[in-house]
């Protein structure tokens, strides 16, 4: 659902930071297990999910359970419901093999090789989405001003509220993408632009902002609207170094 | 690997995630083998050391730091490396007068192909909620102190692309060699929690 615990951008009370030194890459056994087979199974071409498939599960376990579940039991959990979901096995199976597991701890799992298939799981890893080509022209232009939409639909998407309703400035118009969005069909033409919009930090948090921020999005066309620079989402010149350098576009 | 002996009682997860792995392997839907690749790639080859790579490089030659800031997918292709997560990669420069900052407050998107998997920290909620509202705080528990002069720019990654920051070349390191450079690229300063600090013993 769209205003879930998930979007905690701009939340209080969840303590400090807690730095770590750079230790082992997985924490836990299992953990390397669950990250390895679920890219070995997407990468295989078996289970094919749309864009934020696995994310709107996440975001739909519920408030309470999404903040007492650590991070990769919730990705074990989204990722055997969308296994199930699109058929690769049952849930009475996944039941049955963890009872018999729980039963006999001891037992060797069983192991099979195809080097072939295994080099492939291995090559795919550098792959990643490419943009769509561009059917058509983007509304928007980099330094105009732009307005995030106040959108409070259910369903996933990926308009976090700590910008909704703020007003900030295109920095860069990046390639075509399929928005992830459970009411796409509302947002306008799929496949659309990705923008990355620049927020004064005063026009999110108000007067009490850190001084001297500038937070960056990356924005779907169809969460924007036109909009007049306001006093608030001008990039404060007071605070800025008269030869700021811009980012890099 | 998953079936050593352990001394205390193994966790309902481990077990679960186990079944998992039993099942789809004896469907053939995948083979062992190719858990192992990925596991393997993942604590062996797919690191932080990449991004280092790409930082000492773009320390040496400013061309190719031009082109990596332009276009950082294409650029770090040239060092055989992939932003392996995210279509398009943007990589921020640090410089006197501005500090970039990445993170992902929805999930925990992260440059994998660059960084490798993301410390548990990142995809904790403290940072998830804190880095766009307070990142000066943020920064300040990870010793960083930042005067207010400087301008913090916070890359929050909500949809496909991904960041990685080229942190300042720190003072002291004339003399080093591109691989000697490497060695000195945290994954956290290309993060953007913290600088690269001088050798130690540098001027």
């Amino acid at each position: 659902m769209s205003n879930t615990i998930h979007d905690m951008g701009g939340m209080h009370g969840f303590g400090p930071v807690e730095p770590e030194p750079p230790g082992p890459v997985f924490h836990e056994a299992w953990e390397g297990r669950l990250w390895g087979m679920r890219q070995a199974v997407i990468r295989s071409g078996k289970l094919k999910l749309r864009p934020g498939e696995n994310r709107g599960i996440i975001e739909t376990m519920g408030n309470a359970a999404y903040l007492q579940t650590p991070y990769f039991e919730r990705f074990l959990r989204s990722t055997i419901d969308r296994m199930v979901a699109h058929g690769l096995f049952t849930q009475a199976e996944i039941d049955a093999r963890t009872a018999a597991i729980q039963a006999d701890p001891a037992a060797p799992l069983p192991r099979t090789q195809d080097p072939e298939a295994a080099a492939a799981a291995r090559a795919s890893l550098a792959n990643a989405p490419w943009p769509k080509p561009a059917s058509g022209e983007p509304v928007f232009e980099a330094g105009q001003a732009v307005r995030a939409r106040n959108l409070n639909w259910e369903g996933h998407n990926r308009l976090p509220r700590y910008v909704r309703g703020r007003t900030g400035i295109v920095e860069r118009v990046n390639g075509w993408y399929v928005i992830e969005d459970d009411h796409a069909e509302r947002l306008g033409r799929n496949p659309q632009p990705v923008y990355t919009v620049g927020f004064d930090g005063r026009e999110i948090w108000g007067p009490d902002a850190e001084p001297n921020l500038r937070v960056y999005l990356e924005l779907w066309e169809g969460y924007l609207e036109p909009a007049e620079l306001g006093a608030e989402a001008a990039f404060g010149a007071e605070t800025e170094p008269a030869a700021a350098p811009e980012a890099n576009s | 690997m998953s079936n050593h002996h352990r001394p205390e009682p193994e966790s309902y997860a481990s077990m679960r995630a186990r079944a998992l792995e039993a099942l789809l392997v004896e469907k053939g839907i995948i083979t062992t083998d190719s858990i192992d690749a990925v596991v393997q790639a993942y604590e062996d080859d797919i690191g932080p050391r990449n991004g280092a790579r790409v930082v000492a490089r773009a320390w040496v030659d400013p061309q190719f730091k031009a082109r990596l800031l332009a276009d950082g997918r294409a650029a770090v292709a040239e060092l055989g490396l992939a932003s392996g997560q995210g279509a398009e990669l943007l990589v921020v420069e640090n410089t006197a007068d501005t500090h970039n900052l990445i993170v992902c407050t929805l999930c925990s998107c992260y440059p994998a192909g660059l960084l490798g998997l993301p410390p548990k920290w990142y995809k904790d909620f403290a940072y998830r909620s804190r880095a766009v509202i307070e990142p000066r705080s943020v920064l300040s528990e990870f010793g960083t102190e930042l005067p207010d002069q400087v301008q913090v720019r916070v890359w929050d990654s909500t949809a496909e692309l991904r960041y990685m920051v080229l942190p300042e070349r720190p003072a002291g390191t004339d003399g080093l060699s591109e691989d000697e450079l490497v060695e000195l690229v945290s994954r956290d300063s290309m993060i953007g929690v913290v600088k690269v600090p001088s050798p130690a013993g540098a001027a």
